[in-house]
């Protein structure tokens, strides 16, 4: 250790004793050399929830799982009038200036998750994030940048993925994928229904509301076009808005393709080809779909079959990857090959300065298949995608979908 | 008076509640709906517009839908083609059009618009009510720097604030000089804004003005003042100016010395690292 102790903080000590029990962390640590809440790691955190409707009070306990964390702030736009920003706030950015506070909850709709982590990983902190991860792909690479540049934890609020990790079977495939002695891979992965297609469809055409006294509608739509009021835009039922989110495509399927990613070990690239089947898009509304393919440049396919409208799925049959696929003197390869290391909860991950299971890259590359698919939905277009240059090939109006505008001052 | 043809293939696309509850839209209707208003030309994008009604009015998601659709369609297009439709669309931006339905034309052309439109865009970026459609159309376009650095000087308040922005995410540098007197401003969000501008363009010459900016406030805008010069010396390290970049590392080293501040005296030791 280089640094005086006055700049010991509790991130320096973490790194410094890792390998060290936690018994002895707590007997060799005082409160008064540590930094950000003075205390040290095996006692308390201080906590902040910011969006607290719908998953927000479950994306906070899951953010608590396995730390003692003293819940120190509640920031929600709806809480006009409530605020005495002591503990409750309207405004996040009065929130992360808290040094007493390590851990940020966000449960706000998917349009403010990008600017208010990287805020929170600019601040120091670390985060839980509800799913999907963002609005648009752009957003998750600045995600990615952000806390990959401060070195903070990040976990996406879904956890399939730890349960896939620990199957056997899962890890064999993983193991096939990573090694990549598998070319073409004729895997397919279709996910047939469940999608809440219908459900979160939005609700156009609704003439404009007066706004409550208690919601800040400016900061509400935050990077997003500010729209005139409409109650459907708030209150879960945003998921509906193009404006906000994806529809219940971006809501549900970041859970259901997560662990499919890590199994098939696709966390660090993308589809090249995505081509969908959906009626002529809404401007405001997520609407009707009937079918996406995705396929990765090793031809591995991921299908999404809505079953709620149009023409089913009929592209590739499901069909998943075994050793067999590969040649004797392959299969001895990837058997040789060690188990993927486990995945660290969040609370490992806050402990230990390592990485989350669902860490930032990840759950940037799941919600980029969902981005994919929704703008093939809205373009009708077959799209090809470069998964390095994170831009939709030879298509530039397509292209205006990966990285759309926000509202200043929401920069990335 | 309305284009009755054109009103006759917009109602081919149904209400989209309607569809909802059905969980039916009619592919093939509008398809032929949209198939008949490409075959009229800029007749069937104008014939669109006249359908139109104010937000506070309501009646028109048929036809808003149907335009969008349209819109999305274009730029499948040949490139002649989708120009031909873009100007039809900016040439309905006339005083006589209510300022709501101009709105959701610009929006359109955000999404279909290419550099044909970009000066008929230009023309509202210092409106009161369209600036922020007319801003996200020309970010959208790409290549728009000309219009922003010409409202650039007439620009107030929230205006310039988004003028600002754009600069940074077009990376217009010969901008930067303007930019560099409102890091040190009175107001904190456009400090803020043209700070992360500053970062995004690498301009070399801001390195000192961004660090004393960053050194010189508290709370949130120190966090982003700081992210800001981070965000510089990546772009300046991407630019091949190591030295210069490594000076903004140094400094951040040497003066982030704050438990509170820890990751960013690391994110500087990476960065150095990294640097060489």
């Amino acid at each position: 250790m280089t640094h005086k102790d006055s700049s010991l903080t509790r991130r320096r000590f973490l790194q410094a004793s890792s390998a060290v029990t936690a018994a002895a962390t707590c007997q060799i640590v005082q409160r008064n050399v540590l930094g950000r809440g003075q205390t040290p790691p095996s006692e308390k955190f201080g906590g902040a929830l910011i969006g607290v409707g719908g998953r927000g009070p479950g994306t906070y306990r899951t953010m608590c799982s396995g730390l003692n964390v003293q819940q120190l702030a509640l920031c929600d736009v709806k809480f006009v009038g409530r605020a005495d920003n002591k503990k409750v706030y309207t405004d996040f950015r009065r929130v992360l200036e808290r040094k007493d506070i390590d851990l940020i909850a966000i449960a706000t709709p998917p349009h403010w998750h990008a600017p208010i982590a990287i805020a929170a990983a600019e601040a120091g902190k670390d985060v839980l994030c509800e799913k999907p991860m963002t609005r648009y792909i752009a957003e998750g690479r600045a995600m990615v940048d952000a806390f990959k540049r401060y070195n903070q934890v990040f976990q996406i609020g879904t956890f399939g993925r730890f349960g896939a990790s620990g199957n056997r079977g899962n890890i064999t495939t993983h193991k096939i994928m990573r090694s990549g002695l598998l070319k073409p891979c004729k895997g397919v992965h279709i996910k047939a229904g469940g999608l809440k297609v219908k459900q979160w469809s939005g609700d156009p055409g609704l003439l404009p509301q007066p706004i409550p006294k208690s919601l800040d509608w400016d900061m509400y739509c935050g990077p997003a076009p500010l729209k005139p009021y409409v109650s459907p835009r708030t209150g879960g039922t945003h998921r509906g808005y193009w404006d906000y989110e994806g529809g219940g495509l971006s809501d549900m399927a970041q859970h259901h393709f997560d662990p499919i990613q890590w199994t098939y070990g696709k966390d660090d690239t993308s589809p090249v080809s995505i081509e969908a089947h959906a009626p002529p898009p809404h401007p405001e509304c997520t609407g009707m779909w009937g079918w996406v393919e995705l396929t990765y440049a090793d031809g591995l396919t991921f299908a999404m079959d809505s079953r709620e409208w149009g023409e089913r799925y009929t592209g590739k049959k499901e069909r998943g990857v075994n050793l067999t696929d590969l040649s004797p003197v392959d299969r001895k390869k990837v058997e040789a090959m060690p188990d993927p290391p486990k995945l660290l909860s969040f609370a490992k991950a806050v402990k230990t300065r390592g990485q989350a299971g669902g860490h930032a890259e990840a759950a940037h590359r799941c919600s980029t298949m969902l981005h994919l698919a929704n703008i093939a939905i809205r373009v009708r277009r077959k799209l090809r995608y470069d998964p390095v240059k994170e831009q939709i090939i030879g298509d530039p109006e397509a292209n205006r979908f990966v990285n759309p505008p926000t509202r200043a001052p929401w920069f990335m | 008076m309305p284009n009755e043809k054109v009103a006759q293939l917009a109602a081919r696309f149904r209400d989209p509640k309607d569809l909802k509850r059905q969980a039916n839209p009619n592919l093939q209707e509008m398809t032929a709906a949209l198939d008949g208003l490409r075959a009229m030309g800029t007749e069937g994008v104008t014939g669109l517009v006249d359908l139109l009604k104010p937000d506070a009015e309501g009646g028109d998601v048929h036809v808003r839908h149907c335009l969008h659709a349209q819109a999305m369609r274009a730029g499948g297009w040949p490139e002649t083609e989708r120009q031909s439709f873009a100007k039809a669309l900016a040439g309905t931006l006339k005083p006589d059009l209510p300022k709501p339905s101009k709105g959701f034309v610009i929006r359109q052309l955000q999404i279909a618009g290419g550099n044909e439109v970009a000066a008929a865009l230009g023309e509202w970026l210092l409106d009161d009510e369209l600036w922020e459609d007319a801003a996200q159309a020309l970010l959208a376009i790409g290549g728009t720097g000309e219009q922003f650095v010409q409202a650039l000087p007439k620009a107030k308040g929230k205006q310039l604030l988004t003028t600002v922005q754009a600069l940074g995410v077009l990376k217009v540098n010969n901008a930067a000089e303007h930019l560099r007197k409102l890091v040190t401003g009175d107001d904190a969000s456009l400090r803020q804004v043209a700070a992360w501008s500053l970062a995004q363009m690498g301009d070399a010459a801001s390195a000192a003005v961004l660090l004393k900016a960053a050194d010189t406030v508290q709370g949130h805008e120190r966090d982003k003042q700081t992210s800001a010069c981070l965000q510089l010396a990546e772009s300046l390290r991407a630019l091949g100016n190591q030295r210069q970049a490594c000076l903004i590392y140094q400094h951040l080293r040497d003066t982030r010395k704050a438990p509170a501040e820890t990751h960013v005296l690391e994110a500087a030791e990476r960065g150095l690292k990294s640097a060489g």
